[in-house]
């Protein structure tokens, strides 16, 4: 199979690019700045007959560090057969879930191997208000005949934008839904840790938080930035300072799982991308420090699987934010420390995933996704 | 982890469990979250039976258990029992999966839980101790969630007990019967119903009337069902339908409304009566009476040949006065009938005084003013459906009080009465009598309207009028 490529529109013909995937499949990690180049790759790669997949993020990473423009040219064995479903935006998380799991079904049921199960990877719009509930409705149907990884694509201003895409269609509100061979091994790791004391949630309705501690979310929100870096935080400084200053779901065994809240609605609540089931217990999180610990940590556990050729990783967009210059140095130490010879990524919006191998999975935001795979 | 925290994550547990209503829903909230605060991917509810085995009640995240829920499961004494709230070592459970490590959580009323890991935990007994607050709570719950769910249960039972019931009652009616909700969309009907008018269950659902009957009838309909909404009264109308046959019959069409549990109305139930050959008979009957008073009114004639055809011009008249004065059906039908017998008493007159060729000395006319009274004691031994005898009786009366036999004045006579007694005048007015001559049109005219008022009922005189204006006439015969 050939190797993925960096594309870069403005340097090289977008036919001269795709020539190598020829009749194969392909997908395509497209920056948002390049947008407008969907239809174009949609059309050549239908002349192509390459089976085109494709995701839009804020930006891309390889080994040289951010892209804002280009596209990652990514061949993908024909078992790979990626799906993009639309999820009606009145269903609830539930129906949507019995949905996926129906459509799932007939492949699962043709998986060669149960014993070896597949990993789903799933690649969400990020807009869509309840994927950590979806997630949730998807392993109780499907348990452990699949493991669980995945993505959200999106704007890196979190504004509605079709992000998705295949041959016919580039859409919103929607996800694609991937098989991965079992011999791929998904890690996921982010970092945060425990800072200040709980608050209570006490009005939440998917992924808004309307009032924390019977306040209004945002009041709170300012008060505890004040205490922590005293500076009256405004609306339009929101997202700069909520990537330092996460909040957090307290889980018993000690972990956290991050939700970075990105926006504030004119009522004062506030917008993360991920739920905040109903009276949670948040606390206040601190950001990692340290832009290698974690770094080295992963590439430990993805050398243990044995040598990576390309490491196909995802990044999200608010740790990137928090860690300003430095992400490229935890980016190039994780390249460097795990062996890989190629890496592939992207800027997300929010990672599915496990903190450690076979845990239960769960939907992440600040972390870092590592897709590896042992050669099959 | 802090006292702030543990009390967060035991208040989080709590919060979850009191959501839920039903069993499965309880059980699967209150596994994820635990899952979700182990970081264990598989849980297990298990119940102990009666013999001491367990089954599964609901399983997450392993496929193989999942499949085994409600089967039975011998555990171990180390899994099942002792005081220990983690297990360390295979568990022994159906499936290939090895969980060298589990959560044990015993649970009030013969429940275990397992959160099961492939990995050995190292925070165990600490995490055990955060989730003991709780488990009291959650046996409750799982309590109260049996008891709602065999109540619920139990009434499920009793609604389609309730259900069959109805069905049953409602295949056994011989008649058909509907009923449609309060927007007029049918919901049902009895099996009686598709066999008369050929239309299914399945056909009827969701219809409205004007989508199964003519205009002129879907609009009748409406207006009853309106009718019914509106009185929140039972009501019924007669009206036809079209068989599955096409065979127009009549029917007494009832409906009602009927009632959800909370009271509101739900809809309108109907029924329908076939009364064609109810009808039919009544038809029957009606004619016989009619064909009786008609011989009747022959037997006057025979007994006074000089007025021969007087009761018939009489009885079309006065039809036609009242169907000038929009009487109903039913009332002229009983007017006609009177207006042929007005005149029955007569025979109990001697006919020499009947037919005597000169004018009446005052005590033969005292005689023929007996007539009224007679006529009305023949008539009062039948049955009518109509006041027969009393119009006979009043049909000599005068609005002023100087008629006989009562002298009875203006509203105490009735208006079929009156009719009579200006189609009668009339007809008498301008016939021939063998002691004067008849009268001509204009003059017996004039003498109504002299006397209108007086003798007759002013507004019967100006209705005789019009019907004469609009071209009415005496047959000859």
């Amino acid at each position: 199979m050939t190797q993925p490529s960096f594309c870069l529109f403005d340097t090289r013909s977008l036919v001269d690019a795709l020539l190598p995937y020829r009749g194969g499949r392909l997908d395509v990690l497209l920056a948002e700045q390049d947008i407008d180049r969907v239809a174009d790759l949609q059309q050549e790669c239908r002349q192509l007959a390459i089976s085109l997949s494709g995701a839009i993020f804020p930006r891309l990473i390889s080994r040289q560090g951010f892209h804002d423009r280009g596209a990652w040219l990514l061949p993908r064995p024909s078992s790979h057969d990626p799906r993009l479903i639309s999820l009606p935006q009145n269903d609830d998380a539930d129906r949507l879930a019995a949905m996926l799991c129906e459509q799932l079904a007939p492949r699962l049921a043709q998986w060669p191997d149960p014993a070896r199960p597949p990993t789903l990877f799933l690649t969400f719009d990020a807009m869509i208000p309840n994927i950590a509930s979806i997630l949730e409705g998807i392993y109780l149907r499907l348990a452990d005949r699949v493991n669980y990884a995945g993505v959200n694509a999106g704007s890196g201003q979190f504004k509605a934008m079709p992000c998705l895409f295949d041959n016919q269609t580039l859409t919103d509100q929607a996800v694609i839904c991937t098989l991965l061979p079992h011999n791929s091994y998904p890690f996921l790791e982010h970092g945060y840790q425990l800072m200040a004391q709980p608050m209570l949630a006490t009005s939440t309705e998917g992924n808004k938080i309307s009032f924390i501690d019977w306040e209004p979310a945002f009041s709170r929100y300012q008060s505890l930035v004040r205490q922590q870096f005293q500076q009256t935080l405004t609306q339009a400084q929101f997202y700069q300072y909520g990537v330092h200053l996460p909040l957090g779901l307290l889980r018993a065994n000690g972990d956290v799982i991050v939700r970075i809240p990105v926006s504030v609605t004119e009522e004062g609540a506030l917008l993360c991308v991920g739920e905040v089931p109903d009276h949670s217990i948040l606390t206040l999180l601190k950001a990692p420090h340290s832009p290698t610990a974690h770094a080295i940590e992963l590439a430990g556990k993805l050398r243990q699987h044995g040598p990576v050729d390309t490491l196909e990783l995802y990044y999200c967009a608010g740790r990137q934010q928090h860690f300003g210059q430095q992400s490229e140095l935890e980016l190039s130490t994780l390249f460097t420390h795990s062996g890989a010879r190629e890496l592939v990524g992207a800027l997300s919006l929010g990672e599915i995933g496990s903190l450690r191998a076979g845990d239960y999975p769960l939907f992440h935001n600040g972390a870092i996704l590592c897709n590896g795979a042992t050669p099959s | 982890m802090n006292n702030d925290h543990a009390m967060a994550i035991v208040c989080d547990l709590a919060l979850c469990i009191g959501r839920e209503v039903t069993l499965d829903a309880l059980l699967t909230k209150v596994l994820q979250r635990f899952l979700f605060h182990c970081a264990c991917p598989v849980g297990l509810v298990l119940q102990q039976l009666p013999q001491g085995e367990y089954k599964i009640i609901k399983a997450i995240g392993d496929e193989q258990l999942i499949q085994q829920h409600g089967q039975p499961l011998v555990l171990p004494a180390w899994v099942s029992d002792g005081e220990q709230c983690t297990l360390h070592g295979p568990i022994p459970l159906p499936g290939s999966r090895p969980y060298p490590f589990a959560y044990r959580l015993r649970i009030e009323g013969g429940y275990l839980m397992l959160l099961l890991s492939p990995r050995a935990e190292q925070e165990g007994e600490q995490l055990c101790h955060l989730f003991s607050p709780i488990l009291g709570n959650l046996a409750r719950a799982i309590q109260l969630c049996r008891d709602s769910e065999q109540l619920a249960l139990r009434q499920q039972a009793e609604l389609v007990d309730m259900q069959r019931f109805n069905e049953s009652l409602l295949k056994a009616i011989p008649i058909p019967v509907f009923y449609k909700d309060v927007e007029g969309r049918f919901i049902s009907c009895n099996p009686t119903f598709t066999q008369i008018t050929g239309i299914s269950k399945a056909e009827l659902l969701g219809k409205r009337v004007d989508e199964i009957l003519p205009p002129e009838m879907a609009d009748e309909y409406s207006q009853r069902d309106m009718e019914v909404l509106r009185s929140k009264q039972p009501q019924y109308f007669e009206h036809s339908l079209l068989d599955r046959s096409g065979h127009r019959y009549q029917v007494l069409n009832f409906k009602d409304l009927f009632y959800d549990h909370q009271g509101k109305v739900a809809g309108i139930i109907g029924a329908l009566v076939d009364i064609t050959h109810i009808k039919e008979s009544e038809q029957h009957q009606r004619t016989l009476l009619f064909q009786t008073i008609a011989a009747l009114s022959s037997a006057i004639a025979h007994k006074d040949p000089g007025t021969a055809g007087h009761e018939r011009r009489v009885h079309d008249l006065a039809l036609a006065i009242g169907q000038h004065l929009q009487l109903p059906q039913e009332r002229l039908d009983g007017l006609g009938l009177a207006a042929m017998v007005h005149n029955i008493g007569l025979l109990q007159i001697p006919a020499e005084i009947l037919t005597r060729p000169r004018e009446l000395r005052p005590v033969e006319f005292e005689l023929i003013k007996l007539h009224p009274q007679a006529g009305s004691d023949i008539l009062q031994q039948i049955d009518f459906p109509w006041p027969i005898a009393t119009i006979v009786l009043q049909h000599h009366e005068n609005m002023d009080g100087s008629g006989y036999p009562q002298g009875l004045q203006s509203d105490a006579i009735c208006l079929e009465a009156r009719i009579i007694r200006v189609a009668d005048s009339l007809a008498a007015m301008t016939a021939h009598r063998p002691f004067r001559r008849a009268m001509s049109l204009t003059d017996a005219f004039a003498q109504l309207a002299r006397y209108a008022g007086v003798h007759y009922d002013e507004q019967v005189v100006n209705a005789c009028l019009a019907v004469w204006q609009a071209g009415y006439r005496f047959t000859t015969s």
